[in-house]
């Protein structure tokens, strides 16, 4: 039988376990960060599936280390060294960005926590001649991603519907993508061209990943094939 | 025979009593998400004209034992998922090369607007992924700029799998 003492006991080794507390006290500023570096590892997966060959690339310099934003910014900001990817699939451009910033069609700007977007116009934005936020046509793909230790909240999916909206008619692909899971919202997501629920998107649910991953060599496939 | 000397509620108190002593944070997101409850369907008899059965959502609070699965959920989020997150990531990146500009004379250049060319290295090597913490437009400093994410040895996420469950175990009462 159980006794109150086995269970206190198996509470301390968990909290004591070097990725217990301490984890958590050392991750607790940055796991959303962390989950979007999850979230664009599966995108570098998806491009080299498809026989590309993704590349790290930061804004000023080769990206050693390569730096994901702490907060929303532009995709031409030289603050820091920020990472992202490039890749090319039958002869059209892409790159890969995180927490960049792009221009709604209704002017208000908005950030993608992650994304895949036309190369072309990503390289006009970091043109010094040239310096702008990307336009809503450039984005091919953008995903919110949240991390949450409960229940996702109602208003997350509202937002982001939202936000896709305001990015018009030519997005491929986009996606709530969380740890954690909402009945309603995925209810709320069903209809055609609202954004995807991926949810119990982690390493702990791999098909999950699949499906993350093959819906974007899908579309990336049917845009670049003609 | 009941299996265990506590009830779930005993043995949940247990659980958040231990959580604030070590993380008050760690301590309220768990609770938080205990007290966000859940959504059931409820069906009112049909009465009077109406002769279906009427069925609504009402939100209700978890059970203890609920509460108990709600608060493992959140545990295991932070300290088994977070550290996949970053192994997962760590994986994709070291596969992936690292593009270096090849210089080329000026009057080579390319505009703007055109891919640059480069010089392919370090793929399959592990590389440095680093979070801003100290961000581009903050005015006051915080301490560290930068926190790099590093991978854990999976023995030990392993090892907080296996703790989770055998807490999964020791607080199974659905048997009783």
């Amino acid at each position: 039988m159980a006794t109150l003492q086995d269970l206190e006991d198996a509470i301390d080794v968990l909290l004591n376990h070097p990725l217990g507390i301490a984890q958590y006290q050392l991750i607790q500023r940055v796991e959303e960060k962390a989950y979007e570096a999850y979230i664009f590892g599966l995108c570098l997966r998806a491009a080299r599936e498809l026989g590309a060959t993704p590349v790290l690339r930061g804004n000023t310099a080769p990206p050693t280390p390569f730096v994901f934003r702490g907060a929303p910014g532009q995709i031409h900001s030289t603050g820091r060294n920020y990472g992202y990817a490039e890749f090319t699939l039958n002869n059209q451009d892409f790159e890969i960005h995180a927490g960049v910033e792009f221009k709604g069609t209704s002017g208000m700007t908005h950030e993608l926590d992650v994304c895949i977007m036309r190369a072309s116009h990503a390289r006009a934005c970091r043109n010094p001649q040239s310096l702008d936020d990307p336009p809503a046509a450039s984005l091919v793909g953008g995903w919110e991603c949240k991390f949450f230790a409960g229940n996702l909240q109602k208003g997350l999916g509202r937002a982001f519907v939202g936000l896709m909206d305001d990015m018009g008619g030519t997005v491929r692909l986009s996606g709530l993508c969380s740890n954690s899971v909402h009945p309603q919202l995925r209810d709320y997501f069903q209809p055609q061209r609202r954004p995807y629920p991926h949810f119990r998107l982690t390493p702990l649910y791999p098909s999950n990943e699949d499906i993350f991953v093959n819906q974007i060599k899908g579309e990336l496939k049917k845009m670049t094939a003609s | 025979m009941s299996a265990h000397q506590y009830s779930p509620r005993q043995a949940l108190e247990v659980l958040t009593q231990k959580l604030r002593a070590q993380d008050e944070i760690l301590a309220a997101h768990v609770q938080a998400a205990i007290d966000a409850g859940k959504d059931v369907s409820k069906a009112e008899p049909a009465k009077g004209k109406r002769r279906n059965v009427r069925v609504y959502r009402q939100t209700v609070p978890f059970t203890h034992q609920e509460a108990l699965e709600v608060a493992f959920d959140a545990l295991q989020a932070y300290f088994v998922e977070q550290p996949l997150f970053i192994e997962a990531a760590a994986e994709s990146f070291a596969k992936t090369a690292v593009g270096v500009p090849i210089q080329r004379r000026r009057t080579q250049a390319v505009s703007g607007e055109e891919r640059e060319p480069l010089s392919l290295e370090q793929e399959g090597d592990e590389k440095m992924i680093e979070i801003e913490l100290q961000t581009a437009t903050q005015i006051t400093t915080t301490g560290d700029e930068v926190l790099p994410l590093k991978r854990t040895p999976m023995e030990r996420v392993e090892e907080q799998k296996r703790n989770i469950a055998q807490l999964r175990k020791l607080t199974d009462f659905t048997e009783e």
